[in-house]
């Protein structure tokens, strides 16, 4: 199961974290996202066209641009949210990474569920610091921007080579490649996971406890 | 090659690339404009061109297909590189340009050459990767590709440091410019150490399409401007004007106080000045010049005592001639002493001297009261009235006339050295008086208000306690009146003309001439802009106790 992986590693304040990955998750959106294919017949299909929006950061002097999609906008905010209210956490010890995963699923088999096969993953590594003054945090704010640039020069780059891509199915497997619950964009299928170092172990246990009470309780 | 073109795929091929570079164009200009951009979805299938919603500027497009030239029948083939150039322009008129976008398409068998740097990075884990250097035949293909493409260079274009530029142009600093030409883009116009950037590269069986970037880097104007202008730079030359400004405010901002501004400016013209108390005699002077004397007023009457008056080198230039006219216009040298508090050792010395000239030229000063007096409130002082010894009263120290704080002076002139700090400051009629006989101030002239605003501030009614202090202090003179006045006799050389007697005389006779000219000084005090008639009424009640 091999996936083409990127890692960004960044290093900024709590609060740029928000704007920062939604700035890298987005531009890769941006390219992976198609227009609403539009079933004309079987193999006939047309294909809508998807409108671009510019966002202004407010912690960094940057601006990226993203599909006009609310519904996508704000799953791609929560995901980030979960993920950046864990790592600013008090529990947290101020680093940890979010990944934007593209996978395709496989046909169902028997009783299995549903196989998912990732094929291209960007992970965002952030490293949390604190600034004593305000001319550090001016000073890294353009840091994380220029950072920024970089990393959305790099992924035009890659985006642009001839790599792999899944080929666009017949109507009846459309779901198997793109995310189709949109009503405005149609993204490869995608998903976040995160960690966040320091708060993985507890949650772990968390989750089992929650797990031994619900069976407790049924 | 041309017989490839009249296969429908290259035709096909050749309009994908036309629009590309139309949509390339709209891309980047609007990308520049200053404004935010948001285009809607559209799911239903919209007729935009590579499946983005792109609209069209009309200007744009006419200036694309300008420099396209392109007759019905003509390959843009033959009409690329296209390169779309963003200049910045000052409001001075200075120019840079900041980056030139770039749409080629290389012949077919450089392709490889110029992919070859690309298949080195296939770090990519799939096996179904396709090489760089593959050509790709089908359209939809390549339609997609431009997409990305398309996609790319609308991520690309807000990332450049002339996208900040362009979202803070304003006509008063810079507006931000761009030129559609057909040529080999010019990078050398972007000076030393800018940046290149590959935005993509397709590989057709028309060519290998590339679309770039070069950007300014070190955001600079050419030194022929002489100075530097980038945004940046153009803030700081703002920046640098209003340091200027600054800078010429800032000898006022330095002086705290007014008092000491005017102390700085007078020693300023006292001691020859420094760089700011040269600066701060220049911005006062206007305050100054209506409360000096004239240059030629009185003259001839100065040149009596020149002599005297050489003896004192730490006065301010002419200030023995404010001195002199004062003295012999019965003035106490009043703004003397209110600017230059801090030369109070100076100001006894002077006092002293100014004593002994007066004391010489005792038997002008009658005259010079009928010389100087404009005011028919002090007209009315010189009438020679009932002697009242040691009489001080309010009034008179409000509006005393200098012959009675001299003569006051000699009758005691150690007392007088030691409470002089306590007495300070004498009254200030002299500032009415000065104002009143300027040469050259017009009764509607502005000078006329400053020296009424100058008065009216120094004019306010003195404290009660002081003058209560003043009278024991002139009652006990009087009870060694006989002493006091040797002393002062043998003290002063030069005063023969005075005797103790006769200065009691002079007072008691102001004293009564005080009395009969009270509805003079209720119109003074009016005019001083006192509004209390009760103050008024109290002063001359004690007026007429001392008289009786």
């Amino acid at each position: 199961m091999n996936a083409r992986s990127q890692i960004f590693d960044l290093t900024m304040e709590g609060r740029q974290v928000d704007e920062a990955v939604a700035g890298i998750f987005h531009t890769v959106l941006f390219h992976r996202c198609l227009g609403k294919y539009m079933y004309t017949g079987d193999a006939q299909y047309s294909i809508g066209t998807v409108g671009y929006s510019d966002v202004d950061c407010d912690f960094i002097d940057f601006t990226y641009v993203c599909c006009t999609s609310d519904s996508l906008t704000r799953r791609v905010k929560r995901a980030i949210n979960l993920f950046s209210e864990k790592l600013r956490s008090n529990e947290s010890c101020g680093s940890g990474q979010i990944s934007l995963e593209f996978f395709q699923k496989k046909k169902n088999r028997w009783l299995f569920t549903q196989e998912s096969i990732p094929w291209e993953v960007w992970t965002v590594h952030l490293d949390l610091i604190k600034h004593e003054n305000e001319d550090e945090r001016q000073l890294c704010r353009e840091n994380v921007s220029d950072l920024l640039t970089e990393k959305v020069i790099y992924i035009t780059e890659l985006m642009n080579r001839h790599d792999y891509v899944p080929k666009t199915p017949s109507q009846s497997e459309l779901d198997l490649i793109f995310d189709t619950s949109f009503p405005d964009v149609q993204p490869y299928l995608f998903k976040f996971d995160y960690s966040t170092s320091g708060s993985t172990a507890p949650s772990m246990g968390n989750a089992m406890k929650k797990i031994i009470k619900e069976t407790l309780a049924m | 090659m041309s017989a490839q073109r009249l296969n429908a795929v290259d035709k096909e091929l050749e309009k994908y690339i036309k629009f590309l570079a139309l949509k390339s164009a709209q891309v980047v200009v609007q990308s520049r404009l200053g404004e935010k951009i948001q285009t809607q979805c559209n799911p239903l299938g919209g007729n935009d061109w590579f499946n983005i919603v792109v609209q069209d500027h009309p200007d744009v497009l006419d200036e694309t297909k300008r420099a396209l030239a392109l007759k019905p029948g003509d390959s843009i083939l033959q009409r690329l590189p296209l390169c779309i150039e963003i200049s910045l322009k000052t409001s001075e008129g200075d120019k840079m340009i900041l980056e030139v976008w770039s749409l080629d398409l290389l012949p077919v068998d450089n392709k490889k050459e110029a992919a070859a740097g690309e298949d080195c990075k296939g770090d990519g884990c799939n096996t179904n990767i396709c090489n760089d250097s593959q050509t790709l035949k089908a359209p939809h293909a390549i339609y997609n590709r431009m997409s990305i493409m398309l996609k790319s260079l609308i991520s690309l274009t807000r990332t450049t440091p002339a996208y900040k530029l362009s979202r803070r142009q304003c006509p008063d600093s810079y507006s931000i410019f761009y030129l559609i030409y057909v040529d080999r883009p010019k990078v050398h116009t972007l000076g030393e150490g800018h940046k290149q950037v590959k935005i993509g590269q397709l590989n057709t069986i028309l060519g290998s399409l590339t679309m770039s970037v070069a950007y300014r880097t070190k955001l600079t104007i050419s030194p022929t401007a002489g100075h530097q202008v980038t945004a940046a730079a153009h803030q700081g030359e703002q920046q640098n004007t209003i340091m200027l400004k600054s800078d010429h405010f800032r000898p006022a901002s330095d002086v705290s106080s007014p008092t000491q501004q005017l102390a700085t400016a007078k020693l300023g013209a006292g001691v020859g000045g420094t760089g700011t108390g040269a600066a701060n005699d220049k911005r006062f002077i206007d305050i100054e010049k209506p409360l000096r004397p004239g240059a030629f007023t009185d003259l001839g009457k100065l040149r009596q005592f020149t002599e005297h008056d050489f003896v004192l080198p730490e006065t301010p230039p002419f200030e023995w001639m404010l001195r002199r006219t004062r003295h012999e216009s019965n003035g106490s040298g009043s703004i003397e002493s209110l600017n230059r508090k801090c030369e109070s050792p100076v100001n006894n010395n002077n006092n002293n001297n100014n004593n002994n000239n007066v004391n010489g030229s005792n038997n002008n000063i009658n005259h010079n009261h009928n010389n100087n007096n404009n005011s028919t409130a002090f007209k009315s002082f010189e009438k020679p009235t009932v002697v009242v010894p040691c009489a001080t009263s309010p009034i008179k120290s409000l509006l005393i006339p200098a012959s009675s704080s001299t003569l006051r002076h000699n009758s005691a002139p150690t007392l007088q050295e030691q409470q002089a700090p306590a007495q300070q400051p004498p009254p200030d009629d002299d500032s009415l008086l000065k104002e009143l006989h300027f040469p050259f101030a017009s009764p509607t002239s502005h000078v006329n208000d400053l020296a009424k605003f100058y008065r009216e501030c120094y004019h306010a009614p003195p404290l009660r306690g002081l003058s209560e202090l003043q009278v024991p202090n002139l009652a006990s003179c009087g009870a060694s009146a006989a002493a006091s006045a040797t002393a002062a006799a043998s003290a002063m050389a030069s005063t023969a003309a005075v005797t103790a007697d006769g200065s009691m005389d002079d007072l008691s006779r102001q004293l009564e001439q005080f009395e009969t000219s009270l509805e003079d000084y209720d119109k003074l005090v009016s005019q001083f802009g006192l509004s209390g008639s009760s103050s008024t009424g109290s002063r001359s009640s004690g007026g007429l106790q001392m008289s009786n």
